[in-house]
């Protein structure tokens, strides 16, 4: 009895501190969210005004010079004062980028929190069973706000994992099967679009790789008698060896572009890794850590991707095909 | 806990977890028409028999890799007492990725021998060299020292040291640009036979900027331009040599490919006044050909290919002394 009660002690302890002190977390990195958030608002507000003011001092030097007899003394001010703009604009782009950054790791931070407490509550929803309206909203309420910092990038729309537990033949209300149908049928498609995608850029990849290889080959066959200092650099791992990218050097846009797709697919090999059966296999593709991706890493992830998706399509191929 | 197991501790030490290592291997043959023109050694035209063969050993193991790598490449010039060359080399390299910096070292060493009716000369290169690659910046840089030795009667060298510096920059996925800077510091010796056995020096240095651009997608576009000055105690202003190669590929239909080589040597030196013809060494670059080649390879399977190579070369061993100049065109197939 007395052990009973301790056990209840120690468990109303845990609950009472160390829930709190999530919860507490959880609210300081939702507030940092707000913070930084509503900051990164008012710095692209100043750095949209310094962009304004900089395009209006240009039109005034291209007017005054366009006159007949320009002010030369107006126009050594006026650029002048274009130079220090431009270096403001410089400094405030790298602030916005710097809030950018921070805000995308504490966008990822609440999205894995997130993750974590809807699965904690759908479990207990499961085994608490059919009294679950209070756990429906706030379950409803949590996905909402992961939506809010999920990556921008098209994931899959359904939840693969619930696929399978779908059995059309146990359904005996004809909505409720025509429901899972159309459920079944849009994600077919979603997954067929998908799976088409990623064999194209396995295919374009494949490619660069393997044309990438062979000139290596060309080059080593065609310099045996010569160029032996030039072949140097070529041996270099991954640098004469074209096949990392790095996406440092990459115009701000394309940093991003290839940035969300490792990452999309990063995404996506997790959403269909609901068995986590890949769980300690590194598809980290170390983008956080220096920003450089390896396109054989990348060919790896994709073409791992692109099983799971066949996989998937199998399912849903049969599923679809028991209701027909 | 491991060191009361030593056995374990052995393990763990000379089988590291993540450790890989690779074989890779080819051998080929190929035979086709020559004709050469510009020197006496080698026969003018007629059929030309080559041998390649090449293994690697690449091991790897988390972010370090080390490799060696063996070619033998006979080449027969003629079927009736055939001019005979042949072909060894050697590389050593060794690397290590530490964040954005990969740096390494490579050796490399090559004899070549060619053996006529009336001319037997050999013909060394070593070079040793420590790499740096900055991924962040895009920095490229590579120093080192190399040599090479041409003997027949008489005696050529030339030993260097080296810094190439090379600054590469994405500009898209596909598109990277870059710009350098080349040193080099150059010792050329000879020992000719006149009267009396004649031991000559001529040092120097080579410096210039390098500019490259590559494009890799549908098809690969390699271009480098190099323009260098010398300067030493035979030559003055201004003496210079450029070198621009075009490098160019595609492949079709996955089994069909077609590659482009083209390197162009150009090379103008001002004498002083104590030059004396013949007698003073000169620089001669170690990569002096002037080469024109095409590679059509088709793979019939994945360890089987067959190709025809064509090309035009230029060969200036030493100040053009030992030359030969040509067309070939060969047949030949691969295994790996």
């Amino acid at each position: 009895m007395k052990s009973y009660k301790l056990t209840a002690f120690v468990f109303f302890l845990i609950n009472f501190i160390v829930i709190p002190i999530n919860a507490q977390s959880l609210t300081e990195l939702e507030k940092k969210y707000e913070q930084l958030n509503s900051h990164l608002v008012k710095e692209n507000r100043i750095l949209d005004s310094l962009k304004n003011i900089f395009l209006y001092k240009t039109d005034e030097i291209d007017s005054e010079k366009k006159k007949s007899d320009p002010d030369k003394d107006k126009i050594v001010d006026l650029m002048a004062g274009s130079i220090t703009l431009s270096n403001r604009i410089d400094e405030q782009n790298k602030k916005v980028n710097l809030l950018e950054k921070d805000l995308d790791i504490v966008k990822q931070q609440l999205h894995k929190r997130y993750t974590s407490i809807t699965d904690s509550l759908e479990s207990r929803k499961k085994t608490i069973g059919a009294n679950g309206d209070e756990l429906d909203a706030e379950i409803f309420n949590y996905t909402e706000k992961k939506l809010l910092v999920a990556p921008p990038i098209p994931l899959l729309s359904f939840n693969p994992g619930k696929i399978l537990g779908i059995d059309i033949d146990k359904t005996k209300d004809p909505k409720e099967k025509a429901l899972y149908e159309e459920y079944l049928n849009n994600a077919l498609k979603e997954i067929d679009e998908l799976w088409k995608n990623t064999s194209e850029l396995i295919t374009e990849i494949d490619q660069i790789v393997l044309l990438q290889k062979k000139t290596k080959k060309f080059l080593e066959e065609a310099e045996l008698e010569s160029g032996v200092i030039h072949r140097q650099q070529y041996n270099i791992p991954g640098q004469g060896d074209e096949t990392r990218v790095s996406f440092e050097n990459l115009p701000i846009d394309d940093q991003k572009v290839l940035g969300y797709q490792v990452q999309t697919y990063r995404l996506i090999l997790d959403q269909l890794d609901f068995e986590k059966s890949v769980t300690g296999l590194d598809w980290e593709i170390s983008l956080e850590e220096n920003n450089k991706l390896d396109l054989k890493e990348y060919q790896k992830l994709l073409k791992e991707v692109k099983k799971r998706l066949q996989e998937l399509k199998l399912v849903l191929a049969n599923k679809t095909g028991f209701q027909k | 806990m491991i060191l009361k197991y030593p056995a374990n501790l052995l393990l763990f030490l000379f089988f590291p977890l993540f450790v890989f290592s690779q074989i890779d291997w080819r051998v080929s043959a190929e035979t086709g028409f020559y004709n050469s023109y510009g020197d006496a050694v080698i026969k003018k035209s007629g059929l030309i028999t080559r041998f390649d063969s090449f293994l690697k050993y690449k091991y790897e193991q988390g972010k370090r890799e080390a490799s060696v790598q063996f070619r033998f490449h006979p080449e027969l010039f003629g079927t009736i007492s055939p001019v005979k060359s042949a072909k060894l080399k050697a590389d050593g390299a060794y690397y290590q990725n530490e964040g954005n910096l990969t740096w390494g070292m490579n050796v490399t060493g090559q004899r070549n021998f060619l053996n006529a009716n009336t001319v037997n000369f050999t013909y060394n290169i070593f070079a040793a060299a420590v790499n740096f690659a900055w991924s962040d910046i895009g920095l490229n840089a590579s120093t080192g020292y190399a040599y090479q030795i041409i003997k027949e009667r008489d005696r050529y060298g030339l030993e260097l040291l080296f810094l190439d510096l090379k600054l590469l920059q994405q500009f898209n996925s596909f598109i990277k640009y870059g710009a350098g800077f080349y040193v080099e510091r150059f010792f050329a010796s000879n020992e000719i036979i006149l009267d009396e056995k004649n031991e000559n020096n001529n040092n120097g240095w080579r410096t210039g900027p390098q500019i490259s651009f590559i494009y890799l997608k549908d098809f690969i576009l390699n271009v480098d331009y190099r323009i260098l000055f010398h300067e030493s105690e035979f030559t003055r202003y201004l003496s210079y040599e450029h070198w621009i190669r075009i490098v160019t590929g595609k492949i079709f239909f996955r089994d069909l490919s077609a590659f482009l080589l083209a390197d162009y040597n150009f090379y103008r030196y001002v004498k002083s006044s104590d030059y004396v013809e013949a007698v003073t060494p000169l620089y001669t670059p170690l990569n002096s050909e002037n080469k024109v080649y095409l590679k059509i390879a088709y793979e019939l399977s994945d360890n089987v290919e067959v190709y025809t190579k064509t090309g035009y070369f230029k060969e200036n061993l030493y100040e053009d002394r030992f030359s030969f100049e040509g067309w070939n065109f060969t047949f030949g197939i691969e295994f790996n």
